[in-house]
């Protein structure tokens, strides 16, 4: 029976843990931050975050230490800005956090701010997220009582202010340049790259951008060592991840695992299997921009390298199950339906390839397709796939193909 | 032309403050807007944004219409937002929108005609493990019932 | 200069250079929207995608990349044409198709759209989409302008001229996703003086010109390299026209004059010239009062006959040019003044000059208070103008014999003062105030109709070139002056605008080093 390994969700797994900054102080928190402010460089910090192998959880997994070292030391202000938009469907991850142990990811937020030598840090939050963003604001104002935040924190001479800055309602800000350009008061869309927000993010500053959950692993690394994360974890995949099982699962939750373990055991041990003991019929392992498994292809191990070689992506670890009554047509159309509403529509091929396809998909949804709508639903998101300025459109088009591909009888069956 | 309370230009006054230049401010500033003006952004307010953060007329109204939580038309006394993303959607969330507009008698998008509830159709909104999940202003209420939805509507109906 | 290889052939790029710039310099087309030289780079067209299979260090990239926006380095290689290349081309255009109209037919543009362009050369040619498309309407946003907004290919180069070069923002974009608008704010209305750029900007038929609505099918049209008469900057153009009929006026690219842009009042600089009302047509001669149409011979022997009879010389002599006579003109005219009479009496009256306000975008600096091409050189060759009317007038009030060049922007004191002369000789293309004083009326080709050159505010010398043929009788001045000091009994013949240029070169010292060959289309600024 595959166990929780518990590194994020150990306070939040205690009874009684309220996510207060005297609670999290009592379950050892700040002490990572002490550490560092009494006895670390900022390249110390750097240093140990490399060696720990820690990847970013925000889909990407870029190597968080040398997203830092990239930060150029000789120009100021920098900016460390994190990412809690959360908007891919399926995923509910960093808003456990937020809600339960804000301080959690703060102090990591702390930490990568002053590895990278910023003053003034940024965290969005999508719009629609009203409670989580009061959390956040009641949290940093505790924080600043505390001498936590502010000016020279702990004696350090090092300064930090915390901002939240909320969205208004467009997954798209997800994409870190787009969220910079929403930052800064703009529509979300992103930026052509080069440059990289590294030296080139908000305000034309260098700039990191790092999910929560990325952040929420780093007191633990400072704290016990780049060594002990490490034995968490696959050789390149270090660490745990905070998978969201949600779908048509017994036990929905956020479940955290040592990656690598194996999906399979995610899925029946810890999400409970398919609920109603129906069967199951497909998985999409890392959020709707992963392509959807079938079954058979679900005993890997979880982490970003065998989910990739699988054909899909890790991303951001969210576990959606459907059972055996699921129409596959009517989740690519959901699917389409959202990555068209959220396309922002600059390129060409995301902004008129996801209307065709969402039309397409929804001749189907209606029963109007035929063999011939297959293969252009087929042809369309293959062709369209690669060509755009950011990755939505590849998110949109890689999964539309993937149903189509596996589970061509589903659409047949909606056939005039 | 409308315009802030004192009270309010106070606060914006401190928004100014977390940022390097004004113009990062027109978000922020915006969701004063909303608060004020029952949850929208009337058209009127895009030349006092402008002048505000010192952007043109086009950018403000580039952004509003960019973002879809950002509406012209007031909203409701309260407001419902039910997800029909996936996993929401496939777990019978388009069923509790279309159980939660025939109660209302609105689409998605409308508002009651006694100004009571709005209705909107969102994507996940990051409770996924909750689904089918609808939010009553700033609630949640998780593992909605598609046959429960009538009650749920009277009893707010009621408040 | 590093070199590159694009489609196997090396490619010389500078530093900085994208890979879409290098490819044009060196002269090969990869198909773009969204770039322009003049805008900032977005990447969001997505048409100019090409392959890089080696970036220099042995490693290609797994993706098609953007040519206009990766900078070409030095080993790199890079495909155009490769059947990857070929996927990309047509699923974008293609995808481009999807929300299009496709009323070629009806839209100004056909013929010169750059979507209909390359859906000919990089697309299939068809799109499968059969759903139904967004629907908007035409849009009243200029007064210059008109947008159809059917047929926007979202490529936002009408929003980047408007923040970037023109800097009002009036063009702006809304909303998302397949609804994305690029249109002005609600019904606001541009009034600005340079909309017309933005029809060009447009790479398809969403934003045109009112003046060229449903008037010629583009393909049909000649173009002929000039210079806008509109104002001293003297803006590179084409003249459009097609069966002997110039249509419109188009900026021509000159990185050290106008860039792209040009004005609108430029733009409709041509419609004086088209307007039969205004154009002389036939050689006039005042008999009692009156002016009656006469035979070329004839009139310049009987302008020879009176300047003879009058025995008018020196300063009785005078000569009056307006200055959007070229400096071959000018050049002859001073020539017969100097030659015939030996007067140094020639004048062409000028407006002050006042500077661009400090800190004007460029584009403001492009319409100049002097409306005229040709002040400069004017000034150079020695014609009078600041010395005011006050002199003019005096020199006027003593002449017998006033040659009048064009139609000179003149007082009526100073007319008044002409008046007094026994003869008034004007050879000129339009009807003006001088018609009512002038004795002799020789109609001449204007400036779409004939060689030669202006020097604009930068002493600049650039060419015109005829496109058309001009009216009736009416001949070139190149023509008409060497005729009359024949007919004055001088030697003198007509000779092409290059030869006097040539004659000009050597005989003026300020315009030493000019011909028409460094003219050539891009103009040679003087020393
Ligand atoms: C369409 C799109 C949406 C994204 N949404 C999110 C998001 O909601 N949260 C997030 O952390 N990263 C998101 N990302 C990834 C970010 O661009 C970025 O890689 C990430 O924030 C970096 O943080 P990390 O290195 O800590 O993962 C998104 C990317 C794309 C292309
Ligand atoms: S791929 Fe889609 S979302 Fe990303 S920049 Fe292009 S249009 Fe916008
Ligand atoms: S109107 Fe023309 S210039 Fe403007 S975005 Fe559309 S196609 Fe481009
Ligand atoms: S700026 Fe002057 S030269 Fe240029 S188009 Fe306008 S009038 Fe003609
Ligand atoms: S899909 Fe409904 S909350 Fe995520
Ligand atoms: S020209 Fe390169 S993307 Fe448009």
């Amino acid at each position: 029976m595959l166990k929780e390994t518990l590194l994020l969700a150990k306070n939040i797994r205690t009874d009684g843990y309220d996510g207060s900054l005297e609670a999290y102080r009592r379950a050892g928190g700040y002490t990572a931050l002490e550490k560092v402010m009494k006895s670390m460089t900022p390249d110390q910090v750097i240093e140990v975050v490399k060696a720990s192998g820690l990847r970013g959880r925000g889909g990407a997994g870029f190597p968080t230490g040398m997203k830092w070292g990239f930060i150029p030391k000789d120009r100021k202000p920098t900016y460390m800005v994190c990412n809690a938009d959360e908007a891919e469907p399926g995923t509910f991850k960093d808003h456990f956090l937020i809600n339960n142990d804000p301080h959690l990811f703060l102090e990591g937020m702390i930490l990568g701010s002053y590895a990278i030598g910023c003053n003034h840090g940024y965290i969005y939050i999508r719009g629609r997220s009203v409670r989580p963003a009061q959390r956040i604001n009641e949290a940093i104002e505790y924080l600043y009582k505390a001498g936590l935040l502010g000016k020279n924190i702990l004696g350090s001479g090092f300064s930090l202010d915390l901002t939240v800055h909320r969205g208004a309602g467009a997954y798209i800000c997800g994409e870190e340049t787009a969220l910079l350009e929403s930052l800064e008061g703009k529509r979300g869309q992103p930026r052509v790259k080069p440059p990289f927000p590294a030296t080139h993010g908000y305000n034309a500053c260098p700039t990191s951008v790092n999910n929560v959950e990325t952040l929420a692993c780093v007191p633990f690394i400072v704290k016990e060592g780049a060594e002990a994360f490490k034995k968490i974890g696959t050789p390149n995949n270090y660490g745990t991840r905070l998978v969201g099982i949600s779908g048509h699962a017994a036990k929905p939750g956020i479940y955290e695992v040592a990656m690598g373990v194996s999906m399979k055991q995610i899925i029946n041990d810890l999400g409970g299997g398919v609920r109603g003991g129906k069967k199951l019929k497909a998985v999409i392992p890392g959020g709707s921009s992963s392509n959807v498994l079938r079954p058979e292809e679900i005993d890997i191990p979880f982490d970003f390298d065998s989910v990739a070689k699988a054909g899909s992506m890790l991303g951001t670890a969210a576990l959606m199950l459907f059972d055996e009554d699921t129409d596959i047509v009517e989740l690519a159309y959901r699917t389409i339906l959202f990555y068209n509403h959220e396309s922002c529509g600059q390129c060409t091929p995301c902004r008129e390839g996801t209307f065709w396809l969402r039309n397409l998909v929804r001749d189907f949804r209606e029963n109007l397709g035929d063999s011939q709508k297959l293969e252009r639903i087929g042809r369309v998101s293959q062709q369209m796939f690669g060509t755009s300025l950011c990755a939505l459109n590849d998110a949109a088009a890689g999964p539309i193909k993937a149903f189509v591909t596996k589970y061509p009888e589903e659409f047949k069956k909606h056939f005039i | 032309m409308p315009g802030f309370s004192s009270a309010v230009m106070k606060e914006v006054e401190g928004i100014f403050q977390r940022y390097p230049r004004k113009e990062h401010a027109l978000l922020p500033l915006i969701h004063l807007v909303l608060r004020e003006n029952k949850g929208c952004v009337p058209e009127e307010w895009d030349q006092v944004l402008a002048d505000m953060v010192g952007v043109s007329l086009n950018h403000v109204r580039g952004v509003i219409t960019f973002y879809d939580m950002l509406q012209r038309e007031p909203r409701g006394k309260h407001h419902i937002r039910v997800c029909t993303s996936i996993p929401c959607g496939l777990c019978g969330g388009d069923k509790v929108l279309e159980r939660m507009e025939d109660a209302l008698g609105i689409h998605a998008g409308q508002t009651t005609p006694d100004g009571m509830i709005s209705l909107e159709e969102v994507q996940c909104i990051a409770a996924c493990d909750k689904a089918p999940l609808i939010q009553v202003d700033d609630h949640f209420a998780q593992q909605v019932d598609p046959d429960r939805v009538e009650e749920v509507v009277a009893a707010m109906r009621r408040k | 200069m590093p070199t590159f290889y694009l489609d196997d052939k090396p490619v010389e790029f500078q530093e900085g250079q994208t890979i879409l710039q290098a490819a044009m310099a060196a002269g090969t087309e990869i198909p773009h929207y969204c770039y322009h030289d003049a805008l900032s780079v977005v990447a969001t067209c997505r048409q100019c995608l090409v392959d890089i299979t080696d970036l220099g260090n042995g490693k290609g990239l797994p993706k098609l990349a953007t040519s206009c926006s990766t900078q070409a380095a030095a080993g790199m290689k890079v495909s155009s044409t490769n059947q990857k290349v070929r996927d990309g081309q047509n699923i974008i255009n293609e995808l481009l198709l999807v929300n299009h109209p496709l009323d070629c037919p009806i839209c100004d543009q056909s013929g010169e759209c750059d979507l209909q362009n390359y859906a000919f050369r990089y697309g299939t040619g068809h799109s499968e989409m059969a759903y139904e498309k967004r629907t908007y309407g035409w849009r009243d946003v200029g007064t210059f302008i008109m947008l159809e907004r059917n047929r926007c290919i979202h490529c936002s180069r009408c929003e980047r001229f408007s923040m970037e070069i023109e800097g009002h923002h009036d063009f702006g974009h809304f909303l998302r996703t397949h609804e994305l608008t690029f249109d002005t704010y609600k019904d606001h209305q541009i009034t600005h003086k340079f909309q017309g750029n933005l029809a060009d900007l447009c790479p398809v038929g969403a934003i045109t010109e009112r003046e060229f609505r449903f008037k010629k099918r583009a393909w049909k049209l000649e173009r002929t390299p000039s210079v806008c008469p509109g104002c001293s900057t003297g803006c590179n153009i084409t003249v459009d026209h097609n069966d002997g009929k110039v249509e419109r006026l188009k900026p021509r690219e000159n990185k050290d004059v106008n860039q792209w842009w040009m004005c609108d009042e430029g733009r409709l600089t041509y419609r004086k010239a088209n307007d039969k009302t205004l154009r002389l047509t036939e050689p006039l001669a005042r008999v009692k009062g009156a002016l009656v149409p006469a035979a070329w011979n004839a009139l310049l022997e009987a302008v020879a006959g009176k300047v003879k009879d009058l025995s008018a010389s020196g300063d009785q002599v005078v000569a009056v040019a307006d200055l959007d006579s070229t400096l071959e003109e000018l050049f002859l005219l001073k020539n017969l003044l100097a030659g015939a009479f030996g007067s140094g009496q020639f004048f062409a009256p000028h407006a002050p000059e006042s500077a661009a306000p400090a800190g004007a975008r460029f584009l403001e600096t492009l319409i100049t208070p002097d409306k005229t091409p040709n002040a400069q050189g004017a000034k150079l060759l020695g014609f009078q103008s600041e010395a005011g009317n006050k002199g003019m007038e005096k020199a006027l009030g003593k002449a017998k014999v006033v040659f009048v060049l064009g139609a000179p922007e003149a007082s009526p004191a100073l007319l008044n003062a002409a008046r007094k002369a026994e003869l008034v000789v004007q050879v000129a293309a339009y009807r003006s105030e001088w018609f009512d004083m002038a004795d002799v009326i020789l109609p001449a080709l204007t400036w779409t109709e004939k060689y030669g050159t202006w020097a604009n505010k930068q002493r600049r010398v650039q060419a015109l070139r005829q496109a058309v043929n001009g009216p009736g009788e009416a001949r070139d001045p190149l023509r008409i002056l060497p005729d009359l000091m024949r007919a004055l009994g001088q030697e003198a013949s007509f000779a092409p605008a290059p030869d006097v240029l040539d004659r000009l070169a050597k005989g003026e010292k300020k315009f030493a080093g000019v011909s028409w060959k460094v003219v050539g289309q891009q103009g040679f600024t003087l020393a």
